[in-house]
Formats: structure tokens, C-alpha cells, sequence
């Protein structure tokens, strides 16, 4: 387990309660604890409606637990912050700006001047493969097209931590492989610390650091796997045999 | 380490832009937006080179002073006559068919004998009076007190039916309150209590433009209500996420987002907002095309009630066609994607 005092974003005996429609309380989440170490790429795993996604929008600030308390760089976080960025399963778009203005539009909010504003859009348009598709209004765009532009909109505010929601479950297998490797090489340019839901297990072994795996509802962390795996990591690690036996005991911890 | 430098030539010879930045990665305006690859549809300069539509080049991993020159490879833009054929709005052709059918049934019906000239005048007699209410100035005073009323009542009705509407939209306890009574306000018939308008805001513009203004407050706010509803909650948490501010998420999702909307309910209220001054105007006035129309029929000349119907209509057309136009300017995303 790493350090409270290292991590840069660390959760502390959460618990969340929805109250659906006939008025019932849901037990979402118990008695979750975290810790994010800076700079590394954690994968959280689990069964549909386990809470992976309220888990993180409690993480970024959205929403607020029953109980425990969530810390951003040792300090309690009450309300969304610019230096915690959160990428959808959606892409989120707005439809009525270009790729070029959906990127710009966190560091327009941040009140960061134009210039310099052009300079960071730039910089991300490359990293992410997007130059010359800066004008293309979101609807002429491809699904994995349009979660790049997502993912460079979520990175343009040079965040200490991302925070990633199925990023890639709205895309085709195929789709879903490259932009996973192109996540990895994006974040190598980097320094933010990556914590990723999803429900892919090879996903999660070839892209993080360590994978946590929780509990059906309430939703609870049953397991904590490292990936051992060195970086930069290719194509041909998903057929390694360590690679299968790590994802292996996943599945038997999920299971 | 020198200054990277990137050099751009066109394949016509002309030197367009030289520039000399210390930075790897950028964006860098160019002086002269007609020498961008992109505006004349060729594909980008250097893989690590793309010019954008906007002025803008942008430009990455220029580590060594690089020379890019276009070349026409690409696709030549269409011809000018070519682009100008395609702008024409090919059903304005049907114009002048269907205005000539028309024209012709009236002169046939004026003209068949069996109605008296003050039941159908002929339109050689409206066009008459057109030409001496134009000569005298008084059709142009006409126009100008309608629209001024029909406008004005069109803006103060817009700035409360957006205001209600969007806190109705956003806060649950006032469309529980406010809701009925509103409706009920909108059930009012307002050519029924127009005479009390006048009474009670005097023959003059006032009564006008609260006529216009009641009759264009409901469009408009129910058009504010959906357009606010409609905003993507999913949008809103992104906003949210991104530590927007309550005016920003106003300013740069709840606008744009409503736009469609807000401009629907515009459409709507413009051309409501004419039959708003004009029936203000059948009550009492003394200027106006509604007053036109009441002072046609008071003297039994059929030709000038005529008149003021068709430039009540004409007014109403060219409103309609301004928000039209803004709607087309601002909403041209909506285009995008679709073949």
C-alpha cells in the first residue's frame, strides 16, 4: 500500500448511499480507501454497477460522499478542481464548437489568455494526432477521433491527476487497443498521475502500474494486483504469459 | 543552437511567410490569410506544418531551419461561376410563376364583372395608392410606427420571457409557483382585452408595444424553458468538473446549447409581434398599417385596406427572414457532418 503522506490524491474510508426513485437507499459504495501515488497509472476494475463511476466523480469532486473524506495534494477537496481532470465514457463534446475550441474550452475557463492559450492547443493537437482537424466540428468526426479530442481537452490544463471513466467503452475492439497505446504514449509526455475505470481486464493489466479490483455492490476494493510490466510497453505483451496469468487472477478475484 | 525556421512558398512563386521562433511547437499568425495552403484546398504544407483556416499555422517538431514549398497536387478550387451557381437559391425561379398566377387570378376576378370595385379592387388601383402614399411620404411613417411598436414590444417581452423562462427552466420551485398563473395570463385572448390596453396605456405607442408585448412573451418563454431544459446534463457535468463558474456555465454552455430553441421561439414571436401592433392599432391610433387598414375601410377605399394588408405582410416576411438569416449565421454547426 502506498504511503498516505506520498500520495497525491487519497481517499479515506468512503461510503455512499443512493436513494433511488421508491425512496429506497442503495448502499454504493463502503468503506473505500485509495491512494493515488504521483506519476503512476492505477486501473480500477469491476462489475457493472459496482459504484467505479460514483467512486470517481467523488474522486474529482462532483459528488460528495455520505462519509470519509477524500484529499487532493493533503488538503480536503470539497468542490472540483483544475488540476484533477475527468475524461467520460462520452465524449462530451459541445457540438457546437470546433475540435480546436472544445480543446481550448478548460483553459478558457481558467482564464488563461489567448496566446498562450493557441501555443498549449497546439501542443496538444499534435500530441494527440489532431492537427489539421482543428476546424472539424465534432459531428464529422470518428468515435476514437472524438474521444482523442476528449482526452487532449481532459490533459490541456496540464493536470496533476486524471481521472478516466471508461474512456474507451464507447469504441470498437480495434479502436479501443490503439488508443489505448496511444494513451500510454501521451501520458509518457506527461507527468499526471492516471487513475482508470474499466471493464476490460487485459485493458487494465497492459495499461497500469497497479490494477484494483472491487467488489459488486456496495462496492468495495477486494484486491490490489502490481503490473510488473516495464514501459514503454508494446502490442506483443498481450500475449505474454505473465501478462495472462496476472489477468487471469483478476478474473478469479472478480469472480 | 539556431532560431528554427520555417519558410513558405506558394507554387505560384510567392513568398508568403518566413518565420523565425524559438518555440518547437506553436501557433504562429500569418500575415496574409489568402497565402494559407488550406484556403486554397491543398493538403498540409510539411506533416509537422498545417495551416488552419483561421490565420493560424500551426507547427511542431521544427528542430532545423526547413523549407516547405506547396505543390498543386491537390484538387483546384471550383471556378468563381461554378461556386456563385451553387449559392443561387434555385426556388426563388418559382417566384415569378407563382407571383404571375396570382396577379393574374386577381385582375381576372377584379375584372369579371360580378364583384363592385370596393369588394375586389383591382390591383391597378392598389398599385396606385401605393404609388401616392409612397409619394407623400405617409406609407414609409406607416411602416416605421408599426415596426417601432411591433419591435419594442418584441424586445421587453424577450427580456422577461428569457429571465422567467430560464428560472422556471432552472429552479423547481418557481415553475411549481409560477407556472399556472402564467398560463393563465397566456389565456387572456389579447384581441379581447386590446380595448382595455388602450384605455389604460392611451391611444399612443404605449398600448402598442404592450400588445405586441403580450402577445410574444409566451413563444418566447417557453422556447427559453426548452432550450434550458434540453442543455445535456452530461455537458453540464463537464462544465461542473472543470471548476466552471455559474456565469460560465450560463455564458458558454446554456446559450449556445439553447440557441436552436431560442431562435425557434424568435421566429414565432417576430411575425406575432406585427398582428400584436396591428391589432393594437384596429382599436385606436393614428399612424400605423393597422390604423391604414381601419381608415381604408372607415372611407369605403378598398384599394388602401388592401394596400396596408400586403405591407403588414411584406413587414412581417422581412422580420421573419432577419432572424432567418441570424439563425443560418449562428447555428451553421448544425450543418456539420451531414452530406
Amino acid at each position: 500500500m502506498i504511503q498516505t503522506q506520498t500520495a497525491i490524491l487519497h481517499a479515506d474510508h468512503i461510503y455512499h448511499t443512493f436513494t433511488v426513485a421508491n425512496g429506497q437507499p442503495i448502499a454504493a459504495l463502503e468503506d473505500v480507501s485509495l491512494a493515488l501515488a504521483p506519476g503512476t497509472f492505477t486501473a480500477l476494475i469491476g462489475p457493472s454497477g459496482c459504484g467505479k463511476s460514483t467512486l470517481l466523480r467523488i474522486l474529482a469532486g462532483l459528488v460528495e460522499p455520505i462519509s470519509g473524506q477524500v484529499q487532493f495534494g493533503g488538503l480536503a477537496l470539497d468542490r472540483p478542481q483544475r488540476q484533477i481532470s475527468l475524461i467520460f465514457q462520452k465524449d462530451n463534446l459541445m457540438p457546437w464548437r470546433t475540435v480546436y475550441e472544445n480543446i481550448e474550452l478548460p483553459l478558457q475557463l481558467a482564464g488563461i489568455p489567448k496566446p498562450e492559450r493557441e501555443q498549449r492547443v497546439a501542443h496538444l493537437l499534435y500530441i494527440t494526432g489532431l492537427l489539421g482537424f482543428e476546424n472539424h466540428y465534432p459531428a464529422e468526426l470518428s468515435g476514437g477521433m472524438a474521444q482523442r479530442v476528449a482526452i487532449a481537452r481532459g490533459l490541456i490544463n496540464e493536470p496533476d491527476v486524471l481521472l478516466m471513466d471508461e474512456p474507451f467503452g464507447a469504441l470498437d475492439a480495434l479502436t479501443r487497443e490503439q488508443m489505448g497505446q496511444e494513451l500510454l504514449r501521451i501520458w509518457a509526455t506527461t507527468q499526471a498521475t492516471v487513475l482508470m475505470v474499466t471493464h476490460s481486464i487485459s485493458e487494465a493489466v497492459f495499461l497500469a502500474d497497479r490494477v484494483l479490483v472491487m467488489s459488486p455492490r456496495p462496492g468495495h476494493i477486494i484486491r490490489e494486483v502490481s503490473i510488473p510490466f516495464t514501459r514503454p510497453r508494446g502490442i506483443e505483451l498481450l500475449t505474454d504469459t505473465t501478462f495472462t496469468q496476472l489477468a487471469a487472477q483478476i478474473r478469479a478475484a472478480i469472480h | 543552437m539556431p532560431k528554427p525556421t520555417v519558410k513558405v512558398w506558394m507554387e505560384e512563386g510567392v513568398h508568403s511567410a518566413i518565420f523565425a521562433q524559438q518555440a518547437v511547437v506553436g501557433v504562429f499568425k500569418l500575415p496574409q490569410v489568402t497565402c494559407l495552403c488550406c484556403a486554397i484546398g491543398l493538403p498540409p504544407v510539411h506533416p509537422n506544418v498545417h495551416s488552419t483556416q483561421k490565420g493560424r499555422l500551426l507547427m511542431s517538431s521544427i528542430t532545423s531551419t526547413q523549407v516547405v514549398s506547396l505543390s498543386s497536387q491537390a484538387p483546384r478550387p471550383l471556378p468563381f461561376w461554378r461556386r456563385w451557381l451553387r449559392k443561387i437559391e434555385w426556388r426563388l425561379l418559382l417566384l415569378p410563376v407563382i407571383g404571375l398566377l396570382l396577379w393574374q387570378g386577381w385582375v381576372l376576378l377584379a375584372e369579371s364583372g360580378y364583384y363592385a370595385d370596393f369588394i375586389v379592387p383591382h390591383p391597378d388601383t392598389v398599385w396606385a395608392r401605393l404609388q401616392e402614399r409612397w409619394a407623400d411620404g405617409s406609407l414609409v411613417t406607416h411602416i416605421a410606427t408599426t415596426l417601432r411598436e411591433a419591435l419594442s414590444g418584441l424586445f421587453i417581452a424577450s427580456l422577461i420571457a428569457t429571465a422567467l423562462g430560464y428560472i422556471i427552466a432552472r429552479v423547481k420551485i418557481f415553475d411549481y409557483l409560477l407556472t399556472p398563473y402564467l398560463i393563465f395570463l397566456q389565456a387572456i385572448p389579447i384581441i379581447a382585452i386590446s380595448p382595455l390596453i388602450i384605455i389604460w396605456f392611451g391611444s399612443g405607442l404605449a398600448s402598442k408595444v404592450v400588445i405586441a408585448a403580450m402577445i410574444t412573451w409566451f413563444p418566447m418563454m417557453i422556447a427559453t424553458i426548452v432550450g434550458i431544459r434540453n442543455v445535456s446534463t452530461n455537458l453540464r457535468e463537464m462544465m461542473r468538473a472543470n471548476a466552471a463558474t455559474h456565469w460560465q456555465i450560463f455564458r458558454h454552455l446554456e446559450i449556445p446549447s439553447a440557441m436552436p430553441e431560442l431562435l425557434g421561439g424568435l421566429k414565432i414571436a417576430v411575425t406575432l409581434s406585427v398582428v400584436g401592433a396591428a391589432v393594437g392599432e384596429f382599436v385606436s391610433a393614428r399612424e400605423g398599417l393597422g390604423y391604414l387598414v381601419m381608415y381604408g375601410r372607415g372611407i369605403s377605399d378598398t384599394p388602401t385596406v388592401v394596400l396596408a394588408v400586403l405591407m403588414l405582410t411584406v413587414v412581417s416576411l422581412v422580420l421573419y427572414s432577419l432572424v432567418a438569416m441570424l439563425e443560418t449565421s449562428l447555428l451553421s454547426w448544425r450543418k456539420a457532418g451531414k452530406p
